[in-house]
């Protein structure tokens, strides 16, 4: 089915680029809202490494390497679904994108079960916090872990929830190949949020 | 369907690749520890990033644009960070962050114990702490 062209557009490269640039625009944002975190993060961890460590080791390692292990292969699911958006393969686009909500889906739920077992362990600070778990340079940290998570949480939620919104709505029409923009955005996003998580799991979980 | 195949067979291989650097990653960070760990993990996260940024984000087939935009979102990174460090790293010890030297944040004994660095002073520097013994057991 044919790519139907905008009228401000001369034809559909120029549309997909403009798709493309004004995606990135938006990542170019979102990169400067975790970046300050990441500042603050630096701040800290230089005035106190050892707290960092410390802060570190309360965290659950595993939990945190088998979510990135999902989120990687979440993108992997993704970049196959924009592919065959732009194939014209409506069945494989739906079944791809409903995978990757799927996959983010494990991550959110893993995230929840850990935030409960730090709660249960006492490390949300003012939160029934436990004072031998360290003192308020650790509970720096740990404010930020929960901090940046939530945020993070935040963007792959939004995420999942128009992965699906795209899959159904893909799903009823008659072709893929009028949405393969919005898909190919919507990758970039994804990915995006990805990368943010490949940079905060070593920052948070493998601090030594 | 050919080229579909043969990206497929790409992407699915750069996915392995990323995998293999998260296995990496961990395994490296117990052996490692101190500023080499701290190397060691971000030349591996940028390094997967790359792979995610150049590929699945599509950069390598990008037109230039494409390329400007991507790069103008690191150039702002890289003003934040570097003002900001700017301040921060030039502070002499004494003045640097109010949670050092005069805290008005009461340090824990496990906190007293950390290192100095270049933002916080040697112990015999700073001032004395004004913190009263922490309770040992939870509130309740």
């Amino acid at each position: 089915m044919r790519l139907d062209v905008a009228e401000q557009f001369d034809d559909r490269f120029q549309q997909r680029e403009a798709a493309t640039v004004g995606m990135w625009t938006f990542l170019a944002t979102e990169v400067m809202v975790f970046g300050v975190l990441f500042t603050a993060y630096t701040v800290y961890r230089a005035g106190d490494p050892q707290a960092f460590v410390l802060g570190s080791e309360h965290l659950y390692e595993s939990i945190g390497a088998i979510n990135t292990a999902i989120l990687l292969i979440s993108s992997v699911t993704m970049v196959l679904a924009v592919a065959a958006a732009d194939a014209g393969r409506r069945g494989r686009t739906v079944a791809l994108l409903v995978a990757t909500a799927l996959l983010g889906t494990c991550f959110l739920g893993l995230k929840g079960f850990e935030y409960v077992l730090d709660y249960r362990e006492g490390l949300v600070p003012l939160f029934h916090y436990r004072p031998e778990n360290g003192g308020p340079h650790t509970q720096l940290f740990l404010a930020f872990y929960f901090i940046v998570t939530v945020l993070h949480a935040f963007h792959l939620a939004t995420g999942v929830a128009l992965v699906l919104g795209f899959a159904a709505a893909i799903h009823h029409d008659r072709s893929v190949t009028p949405r393969s923009n919005q898909v190919q955005s919507l990758g970039l996003y994804w990915h995006f949020v990805d990368v943010v998580w490949i940079f905060l799991f070593p920052l948070l979980y493998l601090v030594k | 369907m050919q080229r579909l195949r043969r990206q497929t067979r790409r992407d699915l291989s750069i996915g392995v690749a990323l995998l293999l650097l998260l296995a990496l990653t961990v395994a490296l960070a117990h052996v490692l520890h101190g500023a080499p760990s701290l190397i060691a993990g971000m030349l591996i996260a940028v390094a997967k990033a790359g792979l995610v940024a150049v590929f699945f984000m599509e950069l390598i087939k990008g037109s230039a644009q494409v390329r400007i935009f991507a790069a103008a979102s690191l150039l702002w990174l890289v003003i934040i960070f570097s003002l900001t460090l700017s301040d921060y790293l030039t502070r002499r010890p004494e003045a640097v962050a109010p949670y050092r030297g005069v805290a008005t944040i009461p340090a824990g004994p496990i906190d007293q114990t950390a290192s100095p660095t270049a933002l916080s002073p040697a112990p015999s520097q700073r001032a004395p702490s004004t913190d009263p013994a922490p309770r040992r057991s939870p509130p309740h």
